[in-house]
């Protein structure tokens, strides 16, 4: 596909509802969108030749968005099997390392390689102890990658979404409910479709270039630390 | 030692305690009347360093343990309480080395897998032991982070990303019912 000036070529890493709806989100807003999937091998030499493969279709990457796999169901800390530490915490860091690697290649002055994890990063969250803790650590390695990368024009951000789109309703409710003081300003999580995807669709304009390694929270008003 | 014991009584288990900045907590906590347990890899470091203390009149003892091991923890803890009986204070020292700078593309998976496995496996696995016994006495588990785990860090990332992780999970475990904090 020969790109054309004006066209975004996204490429987005992930495979659930939250990645489906920012794809439409992402071809509303005129973007020319690439999927590629994480699961089930998740290796990085698997997940590189899919990216590579992409981006030949795209013909160039402008944004990289990474939606990072993420448990559905929370689960106390001390009810958890090593394992399930491992699949929570771990695993979507290395994945994280792992969307860098492939696609640290593909990316040239002035684009940029964006995260969507959880507010839960930002706060601890009952239940999915290991799913914040893998989403602060991304967030450092956007910001690691952010001061690595700004001399070549590349950027990087953290969109910071609302625990009732991470990990669905019925689980993201209460952690809201539990975790902060504040009822949401505008009532309401923010739509992936409507609401978060033309944020990432900002992050890919370049008037958002001094912004990067910087963690941007859509929520709908709950966290609105500092 | 002079002047009140804050820790009279108390017990802790120090995991990297062997030398350097767990040895010195250890002594601090020893100097201020807690039984100290250092849980060292290497004994030989480990021994000699708790029969120093005991030298100087503190309550200290060793025990070996590879803190990439959830057995050796869970060792270590049930020694620690099966001698003293009770755990006051778990302090999560032991951390692999983060290796040298470099482009965070090409982090290592080696040295990106023991990084996880000394700082963040091993706070988990070393909490879900100590759990039971610092939720009854009130206890605290204690994580030594980095100021990279706030900032991010340009020579590091792998190292910055399993720091911030751990303040975060310091941030949740109390939610699970225990206090813990980092420093």
């Amino acid at each position: 596909m020969e790109p054309t000036a004006g066209e975004v070529r996204t490429l987005l890493v992930g495979d659930d509802p939250l990645t489906e709806g920012l794809h439409e989100g992402l071809v509303v807003r005129g973007h020319i969108v690439a999927t590629v999937a994480t699961r089930p091998s998740g290796d990085r030499e698997t997940l590189a030749a899919a990216v590579d493969a992409a981006v030949a279709l795209l013909g160039r990457t402008d944004l990289v968005v990474h939606v990072p796999r993420r448990p559905m169901d929370p689960v106390p800390l001390v009810d958890q099997a090593t394992a399930d530490w491992v699949a929570a915490c771990e695993a979507p860091m290395a994945e994280a390392l792992a969307v860098v690697r492939a696609c640290r290649p593909h990316l040239g002055s002035g684009s940029r390689l964006a995260w969507v994890v959880p507010t839960v990063a930002l706060g601890g969250a009952a239940g999915f102890a290991g799913a914040a803790a893998a989403a602060e650590g991304i967030r450092s390695l956007a910001k690691g990658a952010a001061r690595q990368w700004g001399s070549a024009g590349i950027g990087t951000a953290v969109l910071a979404v609302s625990p009732e789109v991470a990990f669905g309703p019925d689980a993201g409710a209460p952690l809201v409910a539990t975790t902060t003081l504040a009822d949401s300003a505008l009532a309401r999580p923010g739509d992936p479709v409507y609401d978060l995807a033309p944020i990432l669709s900002l992050l890919a304009d370049p008037a958002s270039a001094a912004l990067t390694g910087a963690t941007l929270v859509a929520d709908g008003g709950v966290w609105m630390s500092p | 030692m002079t002047g009140t014991l804050l820790l009279k009584d108390r017990v802790a288990l120090v995991t990297g305690g062997g030398s350097g900045l767990g040895l010195g907590m250890a002594t601090a906590m020893a100097r201020h009347g807690a039984a100290v347990v250092l849980a060292c890899r290497r004994p030989e470091t480990g021994e000699a360093a708790a029969a120093a203390l005991r030298d100087s009149g503190y309550d200290a003892r060793c025990v070996r343990c590879d803190v990439t091991s959830a057995d050796d923890l869970e060792a270590a803890v049930a020694s620690t309480v099966t001698t003293h009986g009770r755990l006051d204070c778990l302090v999560h020292n032991a951390v692999a080395p983060p290796g040298p700078p470099g482009p965070v593309e090409e982090v290592d998976l080696d040295r990106w897998e023991a990084l996880v496995a000394t700082s963040l496996r091993a706070v988990f696995d070393g909490a879900r032991a100590a759990y039971p016994y610092l939720s009854a006495a009130g206890g605290s588990m204690v994580l030594m982070t980095s100021a990279s785990g706030i900032e991010g860090s340009a020579s590091l990332p792998a190292y910055a990303m399993v720091k911030a992780a751990q303040r975060t999970l310091a941030r949740a475990w109390p939610s699970n019912g225990a206090r813990s904090g980092s420093g």
